[in-house]
Order: structure tokens, then sequence, then C-alpha cells
């Protein structure tokens, strides 16, 4: 329950002790008699006021309290925030966050609370129908662009309206236009707090290669050791990746699904770039595969074809190569290559399991309290009722007060 | 409003059976009755003989004697006459208020009545006339034998209210002997009092009755006001404190309005609403008449 003029709730506090107060009052309005001699009686005082220990006239006091309890109520126009009109939360998920993650963010929502789950697509949904899925890259300006379009319609139907985020506010979720989005939307957004629960089943920093025979890849990653992904790595060298390796990706790992094709024709010197770590190496293209719609480049050819991409997957991430390695020769156990290979296992580290701190902008209103509140359209239906009540009550009142001195 | 049932009129009227309402002044009608007469006339009963003087009616004259003396003599002897009465009632709204009810405005009604009834049972003409605030109401003096009925009838019919003038009713009165006037004297007391003297100037009789509640002779409510049912702006504080005050501003009226009254010539008589109708009346017919002292 909430007042649209709670003022008018102390002024009918002020209004009952007046009426406590006037019934303390005794005004001794003796009986008046016909008296036809009456000429003959000295002037004098007809009234008298006297302060009484308890209040008289109770039944007249009781109503007139009622009268003054019910204006006051009607004035300051309550208005009911149970279900019919909740303080609604609308939440921004981020559905590259981890399932658990998302699912901690919903489970403290009610039924009409709002969310918004965003990645490169905004949608608006119930919050029992919100169904986490992950899917990458996320970004905050669509999902503030959503928030600009429904924000009017939701606060009309809401009490109060409280925005909140759940995101991992990575650095390349954030483009240019979200600070000019968010500046358009004048309400506070909650940061909610995203805690990463810790748990993956493979070892920390080992490098598991699944490949048959001899495998090139597997002896650099031999090479490399353990403790180089710090959440593990699975190296896929099948034609598919398996459930062993969607369930690593799940929790934590990073699974990079290279397939292994053996390099037809002359090699060709080529450059791979992943994060700060060149390869160079006779390597072929194979071209064959296309990016899924929800992939995006971490690795890239010398000229600017995407030769890695990367999808989240729970709290890990796959990592789908397009590279074959010549049938022959020791270029994956060069240096370079080991150096890249770490460079590449540990992308998804980078991208996934952290959480940055939100910017200061996001999470401020742009000029301070909301231009316009949303309480401010709301109207009380229960108001009208009672100042009718009390006007029927006030009524009641005067009738039977003349009816009392007739 | 208390109104006397039939009985009760039957009661009163039994009761006054007898009662003989004499005349104080001799009438100067020429009508036979029961009072002696102002006028001398040839009457049986011969009181005087006069010598005769021109412009004497011949049938006056004492033939025997005159035929014995050869005086012409006239046989002279007081008359009787009827003596008409009429009984001003003061239908004023402080005779139907009061603390006891409309006690005065009852027990006036049965004095209108009980009058009448002896007047008539005298032969006299009665008449009645009502201040009322929707005008007044007339009856005039007649001595039929229903006379009484109809007043009755009359008085049972009326509501008082509001504060009418009495005094210019009896204005332009003629041929009444007898004024009974029958108040609180609470309205135009002083305009009354000098129409009545000039009633009693002319040779009437004026009785005035002056009705008092014995509620307002003996103030027993406390806090409470008291409202003039005239003058409903008259609104004084009931107290007891107030009590010895009124006793004595109420009395000091009385006693005014006695002395104001005697002093013109008429009769004044205080009767009590509390007094049985029957013993009101005989001590209003022997004042009217002296034999009683005025109250």
């Amino acid at each position: 329950m909430t007042w649209l003029a709670p003022w008018a709730l102390a002024a009918g506090g002020l209004g009952l002790l007046g009426v406590v107060a006037a019934h303390l009052l005794s005004r001794q309005r003796p009986r008046a008699l016909s008296l036809a001699t009456a000429r003959f009686l000295p002037t004098g005082m007809l009234e008298a006021t006297t302060l009484q220990p308890i209040p008289i006239d109770r039944w007249w006091m009781l109503l007139r309290l009622c009268i003054v309890a019910l204006l006051a109520l009607g004035v300051a126009q309550p208005v009911r925030t149970g279900s019919s009109v909740p303080t609604r939360t609308v939440l921004l998920l981020d559905r590259t966050l981890p399932l658990d993650a998302q699912r901690a963010a919903l489970a403290a929502l009610t039924p009409t609370d709002v969310v918004i789950p965003y990645d490169t697509l905004a949608v608006l949904q119930t919050a029992p129908a919100a169904t986490p899925v992950n899917a990458a890259p996320a970004l905050l300006s669509t999902a503030l662009s959503r928030l600009l379009r429904v924000r009017d319609s939701l606060a009309r139907r809401s009490g109060t309206m409280r925005i909140a985020i759940a995101s991992r506010f990575a650095p390349r979720s954030i483009d240019p236009a979200t600070p000019v989005i968010r500046a358009l939307i004048p309400d506070s957004i909650t940061v909610l707090p995203v805690a990463l629960a810790p748990g993956a089943p493979l070892a920390r920093g080992a490098i598991v290669v699944r490949a048959v025979g001899d495998d090139p890849i597997a002896a650099t990653a031999h090479l490399l050791g353990d403790s180089v992904a710090p959440l593990g790595a699975v190296v896929q060298r099948g034609a598919s990746l398996t459930a062993d390796d969607s369930l690593a990706a799940r929790n934590g790992a990073t699974v990079v699904w290279w397939p292994a094709r053996v390099l037809a024709g002359d090699p060709i010197l080529q450059a791979i770039t992943v994060g700060s770590r060149t390869w160079i190496a006779p390597l072929g293209r194979d071209g064959s595969r296309s990016a899924a719609p929800l992939e995006r480049a971490v690795g890239w050819w010398a000229d600017g074809a995407p030769a890695v991409t990367m999808h989240s997957l729970g709290r890990g991430c796959v990592l789908s190569l397009d590279v074959s390695l010549p049938a022959a020769g020791d270029q994956t156990l060069s240096l370079g290559a080991q150096a890249w290979l770490a460079a590449l296992v540990t992308v998804c580290d980078r991208e996934v399991s952290g959480v940055a701190p939100a910017p200061a902008w996001l999470t401020a209103p742009p000029g301070g309290e909301p231009a316009v509140p949303a309480a401010a359209s709301m109207t009380s239906g229960t108001a009208p009722w009672l100042v009718a009540a009390a006007l029927v009550l006030a009524l009641v009142e005067l009738v039977l007060r003349r009816r009392r001195t007739a | 409003m208390a109104v006397p049932a039939l009985h009760e009129y039957g009661a009163l009227l039994d009761a006054l059976r007898g009662v003989r309402w004499m005349a104080r002044l001799r009438p100067r009608t020429t009508t036979v009755g029961a009072h002696i007469a102002r006028r001398i006339g040839p009457n049986v009963e011969v009181t005087e003989y006069r010598p005769y003087r021109q412009g004497d009616d011949p049938r006056r004259l004492d033939w025997k004697l005159l035929a014995r003396t050869d005086r012409a003599y006239v046989r002279l002897a007081p008359d009787i006459a009827t003596s008409p009465t009429l009984i001003l009632l003061d239908g004023s709204a402080s005779m139907g208020a009061g603390l006891g009810g409309a006690t005065k405005w009852r027990q006036a009604r049965m004095l209108c009545v009980g009058l009448a009834a002896v007047g008539r049972g005298a032969g006299d003409p009665v008449g009645l006339l009502i201040a009322l605030g929707t005008g007044a109401r007339r009856l005039a003096p007649r001595a039929r034998g229903d006379v009484v009925r109809e007043m009755i009838r009359v008085v049972d019919d009326l509501t008082v209210d509001a504060a009418p003038q009495l005094a210019p009713l009896l204005e332009g009165m003629r041929g009444v002997e007898r004024v009974v006037i029958i108040s609180d004297l609470l309205g135009d007391a002083d305009a009354l009092l000098g129409r009545g003297a000039s009633l009693v100037a002319r040779g009437a009789e004026v009785i005035v009755v002056h009705l008092v509640s014995r509620a307002e002779l003996s103030l027993g409510v406390e806090r409470a006001v008291a409202v003039d049912p005239e003058d409903a702006t008259l609104r004084r504080p009931l107290a007891r404190t107030a009590h010895r005050a009124y006793d004595a501003s109420f009395g000091e009226f009385r006693t005014a309005m006695r002395s104001r009254w005697l002093a013109t010539g008429a009769r004044y008589v205080e009767i009590t609403d509390d007094q049985p109708p029957a013993d009101a009346v005989r001590t209003l017919v022997r004042a009217a008449a002296g034999t009683g002292a005025s109250a």
C-alpha cells in the first residue's frame, strides 16, 4: 500500500485530534423551555464551555472520527502495491552469463516482473518464460534500446519500477552507442552481483588433447605443460565435438575444436593471429566450414579473414579452427607455435570468466531523480469511494443532528 | 394542547348552577332582566311619586290620586334590566405555553364557559371576543339558550399562537355593560389598561382576570434556557441563581398590574391555573359584584 498524497494522512491525524479535543470541550447548551414569563428572568450567559476528563457524546465523536478518517484516506489516495499494481522489476539479463548465474538472477523475480534477456538481440519476456540461453556476444546497447521502448508502458502499469541488470560487463559488450542510449533512460539501474561458481571437473591448467594416433598438436600441448589454461582446456581433433567436450566447456574449460585435416597441395606460409600472438607457418585454409551466427572471430589470418571463431557455452567456450596442417614437419613444435597455442587456449578465459565492474554512467540516472516518477501517472481507484463514504456519513450526521434538535 | 373534556364542562356547569352574578353597576339597558336598572321606570313596585311635568308619559299618571286630590302625580319605580356581558379572551401564544403545559389556556376556557353560563343564567346576553394571531373571533352578546354550547364549540376549536393585540378589540364597543378580560397580561398590557380605564369611565363594568400559571409562580427547572413563546429572540438562562430575581421581578409586575387596574376602577382578580374552575368562577363573581375582595 502506498499513498499518492501522504500529506493528507498527517492532516487527517490532526483532524482526528481536533475532533477528540472538541468532544473533550463540553459546551453546555441547556435545553430550551417555553416560558411565557421569560422576560422576568435576568439576562446571563446561555452557554458555558468546560473541559471534561472523558469525551462527551462518544457515538457522535465516533461518527465524526470516521468521517475525518475516510476523508483523509480518500484525499491521500491509497494505491495498492500488491498483485494488481505491483512494484515491477525490469531485469536486463546478460545471456552470456553462466546458467547458474542467470538462474540466481532470475530467482529473485516475481511473476509480474519483466526480463529483457540480451545478447545481440534483446527481447522482452515475462519472468517465467525467460529461458536462459547462452549466446554471444551480448551487446548492452540492444538491451537498453529495448528497455527504452518499453519503459513508459511498464511505468504506467506499475506502482514503482525498478531496473536491474545482471551482466559480466565484458568490454566488448559496450559499444559507443551504449552511453548515448543510457542517457535517454531517466531511471537508475541497479547492478545485481554476479557470482561465478567455481568447480571445473578438469584439473586446473591441464590440456587434454583428444586425438587419434600421433597428433602434432598433442605434442605441442605436451610441450606446453600444465598451468597454461587456468580453467583447463580440451583440444578436440575429431571431426565433431563430443558430449564430453560440451560438458567440459559448460564447466568452464576452453574447448578447441580443431579437426585433424591434412593440408592438401603445396603448403603456403600463412600467419594466424590470436590475441597478441601470431603463428607463422605453412598452414592451409580449409574454408569448408561456415561460421555460426552466434560465433565471433577471435583469430584472424593475415588478410583479416577469421581463422578462429568462438562461441560461449556454459561457463566456458568453444573455439573452432579452420586450419589444416601439413602432413609432415615440426612447425607445431616451434616456440612460436607453442606460444600461439598457449594464447589460443586462454582466449576463452579472458572472454568468459571475468566480471568487470559496471561503468558509473550506467547505474546513476543521467539527470538525478527521474523526471517523471512512475507513481506520478497513477490514479487511486479507492480514493473516490472513500471520499464518497465520508460525504455520506457527513450527510447522515447532519440528518441525525437535525432530527435530534428538532 | 389540553382541551377540557365535555364532561368537565358539564361538571363545571353543574357546580355553577344557582350562582348569581349581579351587576355591580346598574345597567343602562332597557331590556327587562335581573339587574336593577339605572333608569327609573313604570314598574309595578312604586317607590315614589313625582309631580307631573310636561313631557311625561300620561300613561304613568296616577289617575286615582289625581281624582282624589286633583293633583297630577306620576308613579315612579326602579326598572330591572339585563347586563350585556362581553368576555375578552387572550389567545396569544403565552397563554398556551408554559412549564406546566397549556394549563393557562385550559383554565381560561373553563372560566370563559363558566362565566358565560352564570351570566346566561341571569338572562344576560353574553358575547365572546377572542384575540388570535390570525385575527379576532367574535360572538356577539346574545341571550339565546345555546350560547354557552356555541362558546364551547368555538373555544375548543381554537389554537393559541402569536402575540395578538387585545386593546384594539375593545374599541367601539356599544351596548356592553360588563367586560371580562381573561389574560395573562403579558401582551399589550399598557394599552389594554388604558382601554379598560376608558371603558370604566364610560360606565362599563370591567373585570380583569389575570391568569397566572403555578409553574410561573415557582420555577423549579434548572439548567435550561427559557424562551419567550411570543418572541423567540428573548432567551434567558433559567438557573437556580436567577430564581430569586425572577420572583422579585414577576411579583413586582403582578403587584403593579393589580394596583394599576384597581386604580382605574376595574375589578382585578388573579387566578392560577391550578385553581378549580368552579371556585375560580365563584371568586370572580363575588369580586365582580363587590361582595368579595379583589385579589
